[in-house]
């Protein structure tokens, strides 16, 4: 392993997906990468709108772009249609199945205690999660933790005025993605990309 | 004559700082690192050489050296700045450089330190020279203020003169007598705009007001005119129709206009008064509507180009807006990134950045890599209403 770590620019639709990512880095690879830019995305269209940008510049530098698989069927498929060129080596493009959200639960065991609910309410097969935020909302209903109840959504939006700050609290604290790994193929490919990888530049 | 570089050392936030000016140059930085003082040292070179101003005065204005100078400013406590110019005419680089700094004990005023003038490499003076040794006083003033001194380099003297800023303050330009008596000097936020619009020549006034309404019925539903008239008391008012299913009940005074609508006719007027000279625009996306504010870059462009000379007048705007940086036709040497650290704010060309670099290169917009930049690292992470 080479002494410096691995100098990496995070492309991400949501914070969930930079915290989780960072929280992969910091379980597994602390020594390996270092996140040095970061690119907000502006939803799945500007990330699809760019991904070809990104593509072209990770011939001199790495790029680890995460998006969600949403309705699609196939991530390899996803990638192919966004871009242009052949993906380059350099390029790692990690999508979620079906959204960010079935990596976190897919953490079972601190996710119930999180709720307080029991871990048997749980699914285990996250990857197979048609709607995950719907499947989170109906385990907080289920959850007896007031201050929890702000991630559920009013009527009319999509998250709850608390979602993030919750989830992303629970993600630094108590989310192991070693333990979600299990529940979900999809985490586990990711995690084993992001270790086999090493960067190959073309000359300047 | 064109402005096409300058140099800082020890101004505002910036210890050091260099970089080269063309015809339209973003600034873009995290709240708080300087933009505005960065805009301000152009007002500074215009503070000195205008009618009535001077180095005294342009530095009072600012508070005093202490005010002006770079807090991380150790051990060169000199301000030193040094602009390059070229004469468009006949393409001969000017250099304009001044160092000022303070008396040591006293009243501690404003000195100069160095000032030179140089072109094509040749110095036309420097300072200070013999006379300034035998009376030090000679040292209060810059030569660019003095009429019998800046014979030989006028031309640079009027081009820091003609330096425009505009920020023009809606709320200002609707009620201006609850503003203070005294006026700020040149108004950059607006006070006085409606005077200066009854001031400009009719013809000018109404060709102008044509283009803008123009424009406006693009950006603003409804309206149909726009005009400049004297009330009773014979003070001028903008007035607009605004088309209504009543006839005649459409008219409004600019005290009715929206905080967009006055912030597009003013901008504009900046705009179409702007010839061959340097304009500092603040925030130019503020109260506009995204769709609107996406096409400034090309609408600047446009009216400032000058029909029969060719000549682009250059302007210098501050933003945090993504829709105005989203034109793919701004380059990344176009873009100035303000990089706050310990040592006082770092200015570096987006192009100069490697990553910044390729990216643009691979086809994205300044606004998609450059904003991100700029980004203080902890905004992506934390949410403010945590700490409510």
């Amino acid at each position: 392993m080479p002494s410096d770590p691995i100098s990496i620019t995070l492309v991400y639709e949501d914070i969930l997906q930079r915290v989780v990512i960072e929280k992969i880095i910091s379980t597994f690879f602390v020594e390996k990468y270092h996140i040095s830019n970061y690119f907000p995305g502006r939803g799945f269209g500007w990330i699809k709108n760019n991904v070809n940008s990104f593509n072209l510049a990770s011939a001199k530098a790495t790029y680890v772009v995460i998006v969600d698989l949403d309705n699609d069927t196939c991530p390899s498929e996803k990638i192919r249609s966004w871009l242009d060129n052949p993906k380059n080596e350099n390029l790692i493009f990690r999508i979620a199945v079906r959204e960010i959200e079935s990596w976190i639960v897919g953490d079972t065991q601190n996710f119930a205690k999180f709720l307080h609910i029991h871990e048997n309410k749980l699914k285990t097969r996250v990857d197979g999660i048609a709607d995950p935020k719907k499947y989170i909302f109906n385990l907080v209903s289920e959850s007896n933790i007031k201050q929890l109840k702000g991630i559920c959504p009013n009527p009319g939006a999509r998250i709850g005025p608390n979602y993030n700050e919750k989830l992303v609290k629970f993600i630094f604290s108590s989310w192991e993605p070693s333990l979600a790994m299990s529940n979900s193929p999809s985490l586990k490919r990711s995690i084993n990309r992001l270790n086999e990888y090493f960067p190959s530049y073309s000359e300047e | 004559m064109k402005i096409t570089g300058i140099s800082l050392k020890n101004w505002r936030n910036f210890k050091e700082a260099a970089f080269s000016i063309g015809d339209q140059i973003y600034i873009v930085g995290p709240n708080a690192s300087g933009k505005s003082n960065l805009l301000d040292v152009f007002r500074f070179l215009h503070d000195i050489s205008k009618e009535g101003g001077g180095l005294y005065s342009a530095i009072e204005s600012r508070g005093g050296i202490s005010k002006i100078r770079c807090l991380s400013a150790r051990q060169y406590p000199e301000i030193e700045i040094t602009v390059t110019l070229t004469d468009t005419s006949n393409n001969a680089q000017w250099v304009y450089s001044i160092g000022i700094g303070q008396e040591v004990r006293g009243y501690r005023k404003p000195k100069i330190l160095h000032e030179f003038v140089s072109k094509d490499g040749k110095r036309l003076f420097s300072r200070p020279d013999k006379k300034d040794v035998d009376d030090p006083e000679r040292l209060y003033q810059t030569f660019l203020e003095q009429i019998n001194e800046n014979a030989k380099f006028r031309d640079i003297s009027r081009t820091f003169q003609a330096i425009r800023y505009l920020h023009l303050v809606p709320q200002v330009v609707r009620y201006p007598q609850y503003f203070s008596e005294r006026k700020m000097p040149e108004d950059p936020y607006g006070q006085n705009f409606l005077e200066l619009l009854a001031k400009t020549p009719e013809r000018t006034r109404i060709a102008r007001l044509t283009k803008i309404l123009n424009i406006l019925k693009v950006a603003v539903p409804n309206i149909t005119n726009l005009t400049l008239h004297p009330d009773n008391f014979g003070h001028p008012h903008l007035q607009a129709i605004y088309s209504h299913w009543r006839p005649g009940a459409g008219k409004q005074n600019e005290d009715q206009f929206s905080d967009g609508t006055l912030r597009i006719i003013g901008m504009l007027w900046a705009l179409l008064e702007t010839k061959d000279n340097m304009l500092l625009l603040e925030e130019p996306e503020l109260s506009l509507h995204p769709g609107i504010v996406k096409q400034l870059p090309d609408l600047m462009k446009k009216i400032n180009k000058d029909l029969k000379t060719k000549i682009q007048s250059q302007i210098l705007i501050s933003t945090h807006s993504y829709e105005l940086l989203s034109d793919k036709s701004i380059s990344g040497d176009q873009v100035l990134m303000l990089l706050p650290d310990k040592e006082g704010t770092q200015i570096k060309t987006a192009s100069g950045i490697k990553e910044v670099r390729d990216l643009l290169l691979a086809g994205m917009s300044v606004g998609d890599v450059v904003l991100p930049k700029v980004t203080p690292k902890d905004l992506f992470q934390k949410s403010l209403g945590e700490y409510i």
